[in-house]
């Protein structure tokens, strides 16, 4: 493995070198989060899909995707989905939902999928959207059969205190260290976004922003758990 | 060989004591090594008249009438040179200084292609030649990669750690030191290969058609012959501003034991971690702890107990290390940043008896080695392997009557591994994707292991008629980790059609086990064969230019590939199948010309090489197919002193295959995009091409030897595209190039 490996070192230190967009930063199209009303749904039940975006405006938005369907196999991308599995989205009234068999359907389907009565069955999701000129894609998967509900975000700090509902102001070269207080199933991880500013990490629960120069946008937020649950909060973001 | 001879006729200062009329007198050098050359017979061959260098290799004729005479130096082992002397009536005539090369090279060469079987376009590379290649940087198996058949993988690329032979995968070909696979052939980054090209007596270059004594290689063989050290004291110290190093050479024990006994040491150490710090960006965001350093050590001492009896300890390593710190985020793959830390270290050694006799000549030898490697990429991404091996080989021939000459041996090698693995599946060639640290299911393998091989083999050399030599041969290969036993037939023909003409073919079977990479963690797989097939003609155009083309095609089977996605985490150690098959097919051309003063060379390749993963998958184009890939070499001295050496190298070469990124899907549950891929291997990128430049001067004293040298690789600064690297979503991307320029400086001192 030695040659390719030492070469990732290599294509590591380049990539730090890259100009390219960040992830964090809110002005320009990007698809920031897919969220089901229950990441998963009981038997019998239905759960709402939609989506976080943003576009070249820098304006966070929920949206309903323009398509949503099972997503392929990715061994085998051109195998048809079984109209059964297919038939389990829909759309009404203007958003999209994923309905959930009764048990002894989804116990048959255990059964035919050679999984133990107690598996839980993953259904993979496909939506589309266009964003300006583009059209972006996002998977995501739920579970179907079993509970869940997606993490609570409480409210969004600045140096450990409260934001205010009227949004967070950062004097022209200031620093804020953020934070976030949520709670949800299992371990949290989370991404920031911001519509003005620098934000020295993404990934992160506390990141630090810097206010280099004017502008103002959105300060977003977006917490997952690891049982696909997913919740946002943002607030305005003032630079002056 | 007065052709070949390196010839210098130096006038010293004419105030010399001994200076009287009618003598001749001078030294003789040795042109390689630029020592005194003892005991060599100089002739002034219209007075029939000789004599022979004492220890100091100076000689003298006396009374030699005025007029224009002509020296003669040089017998076996040395080429001969002449030179003209004017002896003027009452003046005292300059004293001579004559540089004669080292027969044995020639010999060598001449030895090797006897005795192996003709493998068309294959090549020996000469010592003298190569270390003067513009861009080598004075290093013999960098000067390789200058040979027809050979992909032209740059520095720092994804692939320049390894060859690429006629087509064939990294993990295809072989490299031999004295018969024994070498685990790593360049230090970091490709700059500089892990032996010096003063331990290196010669190389064999076999793009593909070798014989039966060489295996486990579906792709080409690149073997290293170590040099011994000469019976003379001598040495080197050097530096540039790729690594500094030593050499000493000389006889062990007294007068007579001068003659039987001989060592050889030479040690190396890099100086990238003194220059990569201050060309790295500052906003690279990359602290260096241990920046990228190697150390490599060789010693070869070799004993002629008898006439026909040689006994040769050869033991060489290196120590490779790097460690790098960065705390920038990595947008696309989270865990890939961090710390990075590299150390790759071996150590062989290699006991070898030869016994050349009139009939028989057989060789031995016994290696054992030892070695380690680790890299950490991230929090918790590793590899560490330990391995100690041992192995026992023997080759013998025997000359039966004129015609016929049997060849057979066997080799018995064990490796004992220790194995920590938890790190991403690496990617295969044909795999557009790299490794996700973050999102792809680490393999998690912590065991050890034996690997053990066996093989053997048999031919027999057949001269059918004066003009006809035919080789059939057969050979063994037990790979006993996988429990694979396969039975390779090999022949090849050269027919002599003229007096400077010579037609080559060859075909056989050849394979290589599931040893590559992580493939040695799954003992289902079976080896991958190669069915080779060559066709080459070599003609001699006048003295000193020849011309070499070799036509070749390969069918591969049995590849190994990936049997699912690479994330299917319930696969991480069950990951490959044997269901790829490929094919090859091209056409090598190489001119070569050489003259007392200048060497050259033009190689061309034409070639394609193309893969299919599964049978019901189309054909693609392999990883590296290169459709031209053209290189001129030409080097002359400037000056009859042979002081000042100028070369230049250039290439071109048809870019490599890629699959475009034509989208992404992002993957909401994790966050990260998964790129959505084109075609396999659909586009190329752009073609590359540079000129490399060399200068060498060389100043002489009495006792010592001192040469500069700049090499320039890419002087015009075409920084060609190595890859493309992407945004984290995959809308962007950006090329990475080659390094616009390398120059490299530096100087030596010999005596």
């Amino acid at each position: 493995m030695r040659g390719r490996s030492l070469a990732i070192v290599v294509a590591a230190a380049l990539a730090a070198c890259a100009d390219f967009r960040k992830p964090s930063d809110l002005r320009h199209a990007q698809i920031l989060a897919v969220r089901s009303s229950r990441p998963r749904v009981p038997p019998g039940e239905r759960a709402t899909i939609d989506l976080l975006v943003t576009g070249d405006d820098g304006v966070p938005r929920e949206t309903a995707p323009d398509r949503l369907e099972v997503a392929p196999d990715p061994r085998d991308p051109g195998r048809p989905i079984p109209p059964a599995v297919a038939a389990l989205v829909g759309r009404e009234a203007g958003g999209w939902t994923v309905t959930v068999p009764s048990e002894a359907e989804l116990a048959i389907a255990r059964g035919a999928l050679g999984l133990p009565p107690d598996a839980l069955i993953v259904l993979p999701l496909q939506a589309t959207i266009a964003l300006g000129v583009e059209t972006r894609i996002a998977q995501k998967a739920i579970v179907l059969g079993a509970a869940a509900a997606n993490p609570i975000i409480l409210r969004l700090l600045a140096d450990g205190a409260p934001i205010p509902p009227e949004g967070l102001r950062v004097p022209i070269g200031g620093e804020r260290r953020l934070g976030v207080e949520a709670t949800g199933a299992g371990t949290l991880s989370y991404a920031w976004y911001g519509g003005a500013g620098d934000l020295d990490a993404y990934r992160t629960v506390a990141p630090r922003l810097s206010a280099p120069k004017p502008g103002s946008g959105a300060l977003l937020v977006v917490v997952r758990d690891d049982r696909g649950g997913v919740a946002w909060l943002g607030t305005t973001l003032t630079i002056e | 060989m007065n052709s070949l001879a390196l010839l210098v006729a130096l006038a010293l200062p004419a105030a010399d004591p001994d200076a009287v009329p009618g003598r001749i007198q001078g030294r003789v050098l040795d042109a390689l090594a630029g020592a005194p050359a003892p005991g060599i017979v100089v002739r002034l061959v219209d007075r029939e008249r000789w004599t022979t260098t004492d220890e100091n290799g100076r000689f003298s004729f006396e009374a030699v009438p005025p007029g224009a005479h002509t020296l003669r130096a040089g017998d076996p082992p040395y080429q001969t040179a002449e030179i003209e002397v004017a002896v003027r009536r009452g003046a005292a005539t300059p004293p001579v200084e004559i540089a004669i090369a080292p027969l044995v090279e020639t010999v060598e060469i001449v030895e090797i292609a006897r005795r192996e079987a003709p493998a068309p376009g294959g090549t020996q590379v000469v010592r003298d030649e190569v270390t003067h290649v513009p861009g080598a940087r004075g290093d013999m198996l960098t000067a390789v990669q200058s040979l027809p058949g050979i992909a032209n993988t740059g520095t720092f690329g994804p692939a320049s750690g390894g060859l690429i032979i006629r087509g064939s995968a990294i993990g295809d070909s072989r490299i031999l030191v004295d018969g024994w696979e070498i685990p790593v052939l360049y230090h970091f980054g490709a700059v500089q290969s892990i032996i010096p090209s003063e331990m290196i007596e010669s190389i064999d270059y076999l793009p593909g058609g070798f014989g039966v004594e060489k295996g486990r290689a579906t792709g080409g063989v690149v073997e290293v012959h170590s040099r011994r050290g000469r019976p003379e004291w001598g040495g080197f110290a050097e530096m540039s501003f790729i690594n500094g190093g030593m050499f000493l050479q000389g006889p062990i024990g007294g007068s007579k034991g001068a003659r039987r006994a001989t060592f050889a040491v030479s040690l190396r150490r890099s100086f990238v971690d003194a220059i990569l710090p201050a060309v790295v960006p500052p906003g690279a965001d990359l602290g260096f702890t241990v920046v990228p350093r190697y150390y490599d050590y060789q010693a070869r001492i070799d004993w002629q107990p008898r006439d026909r009896w040689r006994l040769a300890l050869f033991v060489f390593g290196t120590d490779d290390a790097a460690k790098i710190e960065t705390g920038a985020d990595n947008d696309a793959d989270p865990l890939l940043t961090g710390t990075f830390e590299n150390e790759t270290t071996f150590t062989r050694a290699i006991a070898s008896a030869t016994y050349t006799g009139p009939v028989v000549r057989q060789r031995v030898s016994a290696s054992a080695d030892t070695g380690s490697f680790f890299f950490r990429a991230g929090p918790d991404r590793y590899l560490e392997f330990h391995v100690q091996g041992l192995g026992l080989r023997d080759e013998t021939r025997v000359g039966i009557g004129d015609r016929l000459t049997l060849s057979a041996g066997g080799q018995v090698e064990v490796v004992w591994t220790e194995n920590d693995v938890q790190f991403p599946r690496p990617p295969k060639e044909g795999d557009p994707r790299d490794p996700s640290f973050t999102f792809d299911p680490p393999i998690m393998y912590h065991e050890d292991f034996p690997v053990a091989a066996i093989e053997a083999w048999t031919a027999a050399e057949i001269r059918v008629k004066p003009w006809l030599d035919v080789t059939a041969g057969i050979r063994y290969d037990g790979y006993f980790r996988n429990d694979d036993h396969v039975i390779e037939p090999r022949g090849s023909a050269r027919a002599k059609v003229g007096a400077r003409t010579a037609l080559r073919g060859s075909t056989g079977l050849y394979t290589r086990p599931a040893w590559f990479q992580d493939e040695l963690i799954q003992r289902s797989l079976g080896p991958e064969r190669a069915l080779q097939s060559t066709l080459g003609i070599e003609h001699e155009l006048r003295e000193g230019l020849t011309v070499q083309g070799t036509a070749f095609e390969t069918e591969r089977r049995d590849l190994i590939v990936y049997d699912t996605d690479r994330k299917d985490a319930s696969k991480t150690l069950d990951a490959y199948v044997n269901r790829g098959t490929g094919r090859t097919f091209g056409a090598e051309i190489l001119v070569q010309w050489r003259g007392p003063r200048h060497f050259g060379w033009l190689a061309y390749t034409l070639s394609r090489s193309l893969r299919r993963d599964a049978p019901d998958r189309p054909e693609r184009l392999f990883d590296f197919d290169q459709t031209h890939n053209l290189i001129l070499v030409g080097s002359a001295k400037l000056d009859r002193a042979q002081k000042w050496q100028i070369g230049g190298r250039f290439q071109f070469t048809t870019g490599r295959p890629y699959t475009p990124v034509v989208g992404s899907i992002y993957q909401s549950d994790l966050n990260y995009y998964q790129p959505l891929f084109g075609g396999l291997n659909s586009q190329r990128l752009e073609s590359q091409h540079q000129l490399d430049l060399r200068l060498d001067r060389v100043w002489r004293f009495s006792t010592w030897r001192l040469s500069a040298f700049v090499d320039v690789t890419n002087v015009y600064l075409h920084a060609a595209v190595l890859q493309y690297q992407y945004s984290y979503d995959y809308s962007q991307k950006q090329a990475i190039r080659t390094i616009p320029i390398l120059p490299s400086l530096g100087v030596r001192g010999e005596w």
